[in-house]
């Protein structure tokens, strides 16, 4: 499901709940999470692909 | 002594080290003056051997080349088809991690280096990973061929970065499919000067997460307006400026 919260003054933070990528944005694509203007009232819709855990090595 | 397929190969036909396992320590990329074996034996002798490397993921990992004989190897690079990893994890010390002595803190990606021969999509993964030494990048020749190209991590963790360069005016990224933690960790960044024909996406709000507040980020003039509005670009709007204000 798609959540959708309040972020710092002026934003919304959108991302899904159940780890998968949401679709929509600015530039349009896949998104973990995005953080967008409300003035801009950007939909998501979420996707089934599943966010892989980044890699990263010491 | 002739090089085939990037393989070194003696006149008896032996095959000495291949070099574009850059994970091997063995080879003395400084002088080309010994080659080990696979099988670990030494060839003793001097040749001259007019090699290139190609593969460069993890070729200054851990950074030891990088203080032995960082000029010499950057030039023996040749259409690079990977950079993975390339310049990660350079620090000295354990726990409070120090800059790695005597690595190079100024990093120009040469515009010898053609891009297009890029042929993975994880090729500019974690460029620069956990690498505590640099200073400031210059990535101005970056270019994207590979269609879904992964660049999450490129600067991960660079706990000394202070200024990026990246991109030129025919620059596209529209081939990007994952920037997560691009410049996650990066607090001591005063700025990203960004160049390219469209935006930068990023892919998740770990990318900018970590960032100090006054890092400004300049943007071409005619994109300003979009940088400032891109998701996960925006709650950084008031440091977007547009690169005729860059002063170098």
């Amino acid at each position: 499901m798609i959540v959708k919260e309040q972020y710092l003054d002026g934003f919304i933070r959108t991302y899904s709940d159940a780890g998968f990528y949401i679709s929509g944005g600015s530039p349009e694509g896949l998104y973990v999470d995005a953080i967008d203007p409300i003035s801009e009232q950007r939909e998501y819709t979420e996707t089934d692909i599943p966010i892989e855990e980044a890699e990263t090595y010491d | 002594m002739p090089l085939k397929n990037n393989k070194v190969v003696l006149s008896d036909g032996t095959t000495l080290m291949d070099i574009t396992d850059t994970t091997a320590t063995e080879v003395d990329v400084s002088t080309g003056k010994y080659f080990y074996k696979a099988d670990g034996s030494l060839v003793e002798g001097t040749y001259n051997v007019d090699w290139t490397i190609s593969n460069c993921a993890y070729l200054f990992y851990q950074g030891h080349r990088a203080v032995e004989a960082y000029t010499e190897i950057m030039a023996r690079v040749k259409n690079p088809t990977s950079l993975y990893n390339i310049f990660g994890t350079w620090y000295s010390g354990s726990g409070n991690l120090q800059p790695l002595p005597g690595a190079p803190t100024n990093i120009v990606i040469p515009h010898e280096w053609d891009l297009s021969y890029i042929n993975d999509a994880t090729g500019f993964f974690g460029v620069f990973n956990n690498n505590y030494t640099v200073e400031t990048v210059d990535f101005t020749n970056f270019s994207l061929v590979i269609p879904n190209s992964n660049i999450s991590s490129m600067f991960y963790n660079c706990r000394n970065l202070r200024k990026v360069l990246i991109g030129n005016e025919n620059t596209s990224y529209q081939n990007v499919s994952n920037s997560q933690y691009l410049f996650y960790y990066c607090e001591t960044l005063d700025e990203i000067v960004i160049n390219g024909l469209d935006v930068l996406s990023l892919t998740a709000s770990s990318a900018l997460s970590s960032l100090k507040s006054t890092c400004k980020i300049y943007v071409p003039d005619t994109l300003v307006y979009t940088y400032r509005t891109a998701s996960n670009w925006s709650t950084r709007a008031s440091y977007i400026f547009p690169l005729s204000e860059y002063g170098g």
